[in-house]
């Protein structure tokens, strides 16, 4: 009687160990791999981006089917603090006194996206910032394994993410 | 065996794999992330260093002259490498570690480029204060002879007597007479460092202890050098990012100096309706350069017409006491008077709203500051107008001559690059453009069409396209040159090589002001970095970018109600009503760097100079749906004339003529002309004085004649020449001395400038022959003499005679 217990209980955890646990380390290296790409390519994309003052058509692409190409839907959000030139004015012009720095206003993914598809770019100027962050959508497979043994709740559930974000370097050229 | 076992051995055997294999791919994300840091701390500390150079370059009124922009430059290249061990996580003191991993940085500026590389140097010995230290100084001795020497510091060389400073030098107990025969040459040398020694220092250089240090090579130009088949054209052109060129060289027995902006050549022929049209009193277009210039600023009324557009320099600008002044001279002295007024009424008026003035009306004072706002843009715009006028003239009078002279040089007759034979250059590099096969003409200007206005060469002419050739090579060869030269003397194991680096990047660096940051053999993680970064400048002193120049309406300007816009800018086409406005144009630098901050004076915290607002689509955002001010079809219908956005083709045309006519020039020869040697008695290679010159009369400028000495009877006669060609009086500009004493014995320096409108339509060439030359000054009572046996006493006969006995030199200066 003990004897078939010990046997199932050595079953299950042979079957743990042999196929459970290296699936499991296998897509986690798998995810490691996928987060090495993501993140080289949204650095790449940032630091093109910067130095030349625009985010063209091509370089933004060129994100889009790196980061799919690992096989894992992702989110990519994209934003770029607009310096603006003018500076802030204490009252009116006449007194020729100003305070203050100049300020940002964002600019947001949608509206990128949008002003990219239209003319194949978007112009960005020196001083602006620019920052993109990439994150996985979908489970990973490592992640569903690992929902097996325990689950973490919520909605911003990502095991694959990259961040950069930089000082545009440049007036682009639209 | 039993299912456990099998379990076991193989968890025992896959378990390490797994355990290694994730140690490894972690390594790999490491030194990946590591890499992705480095590039992005690299490119920061190189748009700092551009930062660095903007603000400086911007602040700076002599940013343009080398040696002020040389240590703009250093100043650069401390806070990149500032930027740079700060963010790599060391401190600005040990900055020197990063040294070893820049081979190279380099410098693009508007007409040569600078590298900076560490290069192996002596260490030359200084004293406490930093001055370096010679044989022969006090605190300098030797114990054998001057293979040696050995400093100690003097301390307050004031407090010593004489003696004592003999003692503690190399001249104890009499002259030198501590160096033996053969170190006596050491006397007034550096001293160096000896090498692998401590205090001890030797004056010969070859042993001295070198060490690396991060050296700012010399200023490169962007040159070649072209020589003709026929040998009779032999010139160096030194091109710039834009279409302004310097050549000088030969050109059939002429030796040329000039520096001018080239425009397209089909503009000039006056073949086509919208060719470039210069109206003016006088034939100004064979006038010299300089001479244009100065005509022009002197207010008369000259109008340039292009493209179906025309504007005018000569505005008459009647001030509110009636006076009316033109001229360039009254026109900015005026300027600064209204500036300074105003900047006073500015602090009444703040006087005013913070209560501490009373005795003014806030009314009245805004009433007046508008008057003279409104003067202020009145002449702010006539001194554009004239600018553009200059640089059109003086653009066309520059390019007709290149076409003329220069048409037929090809790629194939360029023989040196930046100073380096071409051949050696072609053998030993990689070159992107293989000149000595091509035969490109260089001066073609008319192939390509991408261009933004008629007045500008196309970018993908043969032209641009020869000379980014030439730069590129020219780059190619000493950045390559840097950092072989760095990879044979460093001890670093790490083999330092130039990068191949990218079409995109050679045009950012070709088109724009830009700093190149090489970084190389440092480590990270599981390899070694190499990586490289490039900066370009948008708004900087010296180049002229047109898409970085911003407009508003004459009567706008400095108006806080009203925006600034680019050229391209529909709402800046929305606001163009009515037949005829005119534009106020800046840089972009101007408005970038122009904030003032006094910290002395707290009630103004910042000044800050333009009051227009940036329009929030095409200057803050930059997307925005750019209209061709250059089309003539109205699209966009902004405006309800035929042809449209005339108003803001003229503000283009005039503004980026007037920024490239205010820039200041590096490399630029002040005086454009060239010049010819006639006669020189002291050599054998100019021995006739009869020697016709080589180009017509109506291409001289100036006639040079040397005089050595006019003897007369009496001992002091004053002389005073005028002069005619071929019957026709010459103007000898009373600047010059054209008045002699007799029997001086120093030389005396005669120069005729040629009226160029009495003389335009003359051909023959110039010979001392047709030099009529008359002494206006008692020509008859005064007693000629030129040697003692040959007394001539019928003066008006033999004037000219005695005259050319006395020439010494003859130079004939073309336009």
């Amino acid at each position: 009687m003990s004897d078939t217990v010990i046997t199932i209980i050595a079953i299950f955890l042979a079957a743990i160990l042999m196929f459970i646990f290296p699936l499991l380390s296998v897509s986690e290296r798998s995810d490691d791999i996928s987060q090495l790409t993501v993140q080289t390519a949204t650095t790449e994309f940032v630091d093109n981006s910067r130095a030349v003052g625009k985010i063209t058509m091509d370089n933004y692409s060129d994100l889009v089917s790196t980061v799919s190409a690992t096989g894992n839907t992702y989110d990519i959000e994209m934003e770029i603090k607009v310096l603006d030139e003018n500076v802030g004015k204490k009252s009116a012009w006449t007194q020729g006194v100003v305070i203050g720095e100049n300020v940002y206003y964002s600019i947001y993914t949608s509206q990128i996206v949008e002003e990219i598809e239209k003319n194949g770019s978007y112009a960005m100027k020196e001083g602006d910032i620019f920052s993109v962050s990439v994150k996985n959508t979908n489970k990973t497979l490592s992640q569903s394994i690992r929902s097996v043994f325990y689950s973490i709740s919520g909605s911003d559930i990502y095991s694959i993410a990259a961040q950069h974000s930089g000082v545009v370097t440049a007036n682009g050229t639209y | 065996m039993k299912l456990q076992g099998f379990t076991i051995i193989f968890a025992l055997v896959a378990i390490p794999l797994i355990l290694v294999l994730t140690y490894y791919i972690q390594l790999q994300v490491n030194t990946i992330t590591l890499q992705n840091e480095y590039d992005s701390k690299l490119l920061d500390a190189t748009y700092d260093a551009m930062s660095s150079f903007e603000i400086n370059t911007a602040n700076e009124d002599l940013s343009t002259v080398s040696d002020s922009l040389r240590t703009i430059i250093e100043a650069s290249n401390n806070v990149f490498f500032n930027t740079l061990a700060t963010n790599l996580g060391l401190s600005n003191a040990s900055k020197s570690y990063v040294d070893p991993y820049i081979p190279a940085i380099l410098y693009t500026m508007y007409d040569g480029y600078y590298i900076s590389a560490p290069t192996q140097v002596p260490e030359i010995l200084t004293d406490s204060d930093g001055n370096a230290v010679l044989v022969g100084d006090v605190g300098v001795t030797t114990s054998d002879g001057g293979e040696n020497y050995i400093y100690t510091d003097p301390g307050d060389i004031e407090a010593m007597t004489e003696e004592q400073k003999k003692n503690a030098s190399v001249s104890a107990a009499g002259h030198l007479n501590r160096l033996n025969e053969a170190h006596l040459h050491d006397y007034g040398q550096l001293l160096y460092l000896k090498n692998s020694a401590t205090n001890t220092y030797t004056a010969d250089i070859s042993q001295a202890q070198l060490s690396t240090k991060n050296v700012l090579k010399t200023y490169m130009p962007y040159s070649a050098r072209y020589k003709n088949d026929s040998g009779n054209i032999d010139i160096t052109v030194v091109y710039t990012l834009d279409n302004y060129v310097t050549i000088e060289g030969i050109i059939d027995n002429v030796y040329y100096t000039k520096s001018g902006y080239l425009l397209p050549k089909d503009i000039l022929d006056g073949t086509s309706s919208d060719d470039l049209v210069i109206t003016s009193p006088v034939n100004l277009l064979s006038y010299n350069q300089n001479d244009a210039q100065s005509y022009i600023e002197q207010g008369n009324d000259i109008t340039v017409a292009i493209d179906d557009i025309s504007f005018s320099s000569g505005t008459q600008v009647t001030l509110t006491d009636g006076t009316v002044i033109e001229s360039r001279a009254d026109l900015e002295n005026q300027l600064n008077i209204l500036n300074n007024n105003l900047n006073d009424l500015y602090t009444r008026l703040a006087g005013v709203n913070n209560g501490t003035n009373t005795t003014d009306n806030k009314n009245d004072l805004e009433n007046q500051i508008q008057n003279y706002q409104s003067s202020i843009n009145t002449i702010t715009y006539t001194l554009e107008e004239m600018s553009a006028v200059t640089y059109y003239v003086k653009a066309a009078i520059f390019s007709n001559w290149v076409y003329e002279n220069l048409s037929t040089i090809e790629e194939n007759d360029l023989i040196e690059i930046s100073g380096q034979n071409y051949t050696s250059i072609n053998n030993t590099e990689v070159v992107t453009h293989d000149f000595s096969t091509s035969t490109r003409k260089i001066f073609d200007t008319q192939d390509g069409d991408t261009q933004e206005g008629i007045t500008e060469i196309a970018t993908d002419s043969s032209f641009y396209n020869h000379k980014l050739a030439v730069i590129r090579n020219s780059i190619q060869y000493n950045l390559n040159l840097a950092m072989s030269t760095y990879n044979e003397q460093t001890s670093n194991s790490y083999s330092y090589e130039m990068p191949v680096m990218q079409n995109e990047e050679w045009s950012r660096i070709l088109s724009n002001v830009s700093i190149v940051s090489f970084m190389q053999g440092y480590s990270c993680g599981l390899k070694i970095y190499n990586n490289y970064m490039v900066v370009s400048s948008t708004n900087n002193e010296i180049n002229v970018s047109p898409k970085n120049i911003y407009y508003v309406k004459m009567e706008d300007f400095s108006n806080e109600a009203s925006e600034y816009h680019r050229i391209d800018c529909p709402d800046l086409a929305e606001i163009d009503y009515g037949t005829s406005n005119n534009y106020i144009s800046f840089s972009s630098k101007e408005v970038k760097y122009d904030k003032l901050y006094d910290k002395n004076n707290s009630s103004l915290p910042y000044s800050y100079d333009h009051k227009n607002l940036a329009c929030y689509d095409c200057i803050n955002d930059g997307n925005y749906d750019e209209i061709d001010i250059f089309s003539d079809t109205d699209t966009e219908e902004p405006i309800d004339t035929n042809v449209p956005y005339l108003n803001l083709r003229k503000a283009y045309y005039i503004a980026v003529a007037k920024e490239r006519n205010d820039l200041y020039k590096m490399n630029a020869f002040d005086n454009s002309e060239g010049y010819e040697i006639i006669y020189d008695l002291a050599s054998t290679k100019y021995p006739d004085i009869n020697k016709a010159s080589s180009l017509p009369i109506n291409k001289i400028k100036t006639i040079e004649i040397v005089l050595g000495t006019i003897k007369t009877r009496n001992p002091v006669e004053n002389l005073r020449y005028e002069f005619s060609l071929n019957g026709t009086p010459i103007n000898v500009n009373d600047t010059q001395p054209n008045s002699i004493t007799s029997n001086q014995t120093n030389l005396t320096t005669l120069t005729i400038n040629l009226n160029p409108d009495s003389f335009a339509g003359n051909t023959n060439t110039f010979s001392i022959n047709i030099l009529g030359v008359t002494n206006t000054l008692g020509a008859n009572s005064t007693t000629y003499l030129n040697s003692p046996d040959e007394d001539k006493t019928t003066i008006p006969d033999v004037e000219k005679e005695i005259f050319e006995k006395a020439i010494r030199y003859i130079r004939v200066i073309y336009k």
